[in-house]
């Protein structure tokens, strides 16, 4: 679904945030992104969205090269993505129902099938008594999970979620992980960033670990099996 | 056709095109242009300031334009009654101004020729002044010969010719002088053509304006919708899809604007109609088109303003939307 050839990311100032990383992830999977802060975690999510382009290397994503995207071809490339924030990245001037409801009016999807979906994404999430209102009235864990709702309401190939537990209690935390779970047993790739270590080794999944920059452990899936 | 048979196709936004996608698509669109006008009354006192601004942008060269249409008007009018009197030489005989009447009647730039003699003009003097006792003090009759020309109508407000013309005219034998105000005609030519330039002038500055006006006031709203738009793009919104509501702003904002401009030249030309038509009436002018709301006025006032709401809300965007990107 993914590969990471030889990929290195410098940005203007010269810090390298990522140096000749590699690393493959297969459809289907659900894979953990370690490592401590600054180790460049995020810089790697964001060259997988297109939000950065990569200094050196090549990033394939279903065996096309994002380098060859172009400006028109990005917005095409992140619906295929659903992406959980650390900071939920909500918007607070509409209700819950429209947050989630907005990849699928970005796609363009009519309003019975929209209805439809969202109802359906915050049925599983737990959310559906709350979708009219305004989420800047829910909790933390609340907040997050309408975020994880909007991701997945378009069922993408591949979810991306970067520190989604950061800002929660371990029991919150553990129910974030469950949905994740559930959502890959269903077929969806799942790369979760996180540096939370105790919730990662509950799972017994690959873990990719990185560390200034560098794969140090788990880049082929054969590596971190245990 | 030459396909690639593997991976996504390279125009896949191309898709967005395609008939089933049109109804989604016009329903957005419907979706969009109710969420900006809703936007728009959440912030009454910003869209009051740039409405207001617009419109009286559009109003001002509307009125001054319209000024200068009316101006023009009344010009043609003063000139199809601006005759030309030709006086002649006291002493002159009848016959000689008859022989000059004669051959001057079939001058293209002519349209009649009207004689009066001395007799006639004593003779209009007594009955239209009622001071014939003084005239009948002298011994002769004072008064010359008289031949009123009429210039053709195609020579109406082109002073050069009517000049020329003049000029042939006083040129010929027994012609004492041949008179035409053109002072003040052309007076009031340069007054008519200084108000229409300055209209245009006006009207170029205040479409300057309304375009950064309106460029401000969607920067302003791109500032504040910047979290947004970010959320927007990385869930694979379109530098389309974000434009669009801005876009419909600057259209609401323009045509708001057009519509209190409506208002405002009602307004102004109905405080106008009756002093100037006083003014006209003195200089026995009757204009029609004074200024004011018509029908095409209506119109144009909102077409304009909702084209160049537009324009303006695409400038800002051209320039500012491509910096909001996620980081």
């Amino acid at each position: 679904m993914i590969r990471f050839d030889n990929v290195s990311k410098s940005y203007p100032g010269g810090h390298e945030a990522l140096r000749r990383v590699s690393f493959e992830l297969p459809r289907g999977e659900m894979t953990f992104l370690t490592g401590h802060s600054g180790a460049g975690k995020s810089t790697l999510l964001k060259l997988i969205m297109a939000m950065e382009k990569s200094s050196r290397g090549q990033i394939f994503y279903d065996g096309k090269n994002l380098d060859r995207l172009g400006r028109r071809g990005i917005p095409y490339h992140r619906r295929r993505i659903g992406v959980v924030f650390q900071n939920h990245s909500l918007l607070f001037d509409r209700s819950v129902f429209e947050n989630v409801a907005l990849p699928l009016n970005i796609a363009g999807a009519d309003s019975r099938e929209t209805a439809r979906r969202v109802r359906a994404a915050l049925d599983k999430v737990g959310l559906l008594d709350k979708e009219t209102l305004n989420p800047i009235v829910l909790s933390g864990g609340e907040q997050q999970r309408v975020g994880i709702a909007r991701a997945v309401v378009h069922k993408p190939d591949l979810l991306l979620a970067d520190e989604p537990t950061g800002n929660l209690d371990p029991d919150l935390s553990a129910e974030i992980m469950k949905l994740f779970r559930e959502f890959n047993s269903v077929g969806v790739s799942i790369m979760v960033a996180t540096h939370d270590i105790s919730l990662v080794r509950d799972f017994g999944l690959r873990q990719i670990v990185l560390s200034n920059g560098r794969i140090i452990q788990g880049a082929f899936p054969a590596e971190s099996s245990r | 056709m030459n396909r690639r048979t593997s991976g996504k196709p390279r125009f896949e936004w191309l898709a967005d095109y395609s008939p089933k996608r049109l109804i989604p698509w016009g329903r957005n669109h419907f979706l969009v242009a109710r969420s900006s006008w809703k936007r728009l009354i959440e912030e009454p006192l910003q869209t009051a300031l740039t409405v207001g601004v617009i419109a009286i942008a559009l109003a001002l060269p509307t009125l001054l334009f319209q000024l200068a249409a009316m101006g023009g008007s009344a010009l043609g009018q003063m000139n199809n009654t601006s005759d030309i009197n030709l006086y002649f030489e006291l002493g002159t005989e009848n016959q000689s101004i008859q022989v000059f009447v004669d051959r001057w009647q079939g001058d293209s730039r002519i349209k009649t020729t009207q004689l009066i003699t001395p007799e006639q003009g004593l003779a209009d003097f007594e009955t239209y002044s009622g001071l014939g006792s003084i005239l009948s003090s002298f011994d002769e009759n004072p008064l010359p010969a008289v031949v009123r020309i009429t210039p053709a109508d195609r020579l109406a407000g082109r002073a050069a010719e009517l000049r020329l013309l003049l000029q042939a005219l006083e040129a010929s034998q027994f012609v004492e002088s041949a008179v035409l105000d053109f002072a003040w005609l052309d007076r009031l030519n340069a007054i008519v053509e200084f108000v229409d330039r300055l209209s245009i002038a006006v009207g170029a500055l205040l479409v300057l304006g309304i375009l950064l006006i309106l460029g401000n006031t969607i920067r302003l709203t791109i500032e504040n919708r910047r979290h947004e738009i970010v959320v927007i793009k990385l869930v694979g919104g379109t530098d389309r899809f974000v434009q669009r509501p801005l876009l419909y702003a600057g259209f609401w904002y323009g045509l708001l604007g057009g519509a209190v401009a409506v208002v405002l030249v009602a307004i102004v030309g109905a405080l106008l109609s009756f002093p100037l038509q006083r003014i006209l009436l003195s200089y026995q002018s009757s204009v029609q088109n004074m200024p004011g709301l018509s029908f095409s006025v209506f119109v144009n006032l909102l077409v304009l303003g909702a084209l160049l709401g537009c324009a303006g809300a695409w400038l800002s965007v051209l320039q500012h939307l491509r910096s909001v990107e996620p980081r």
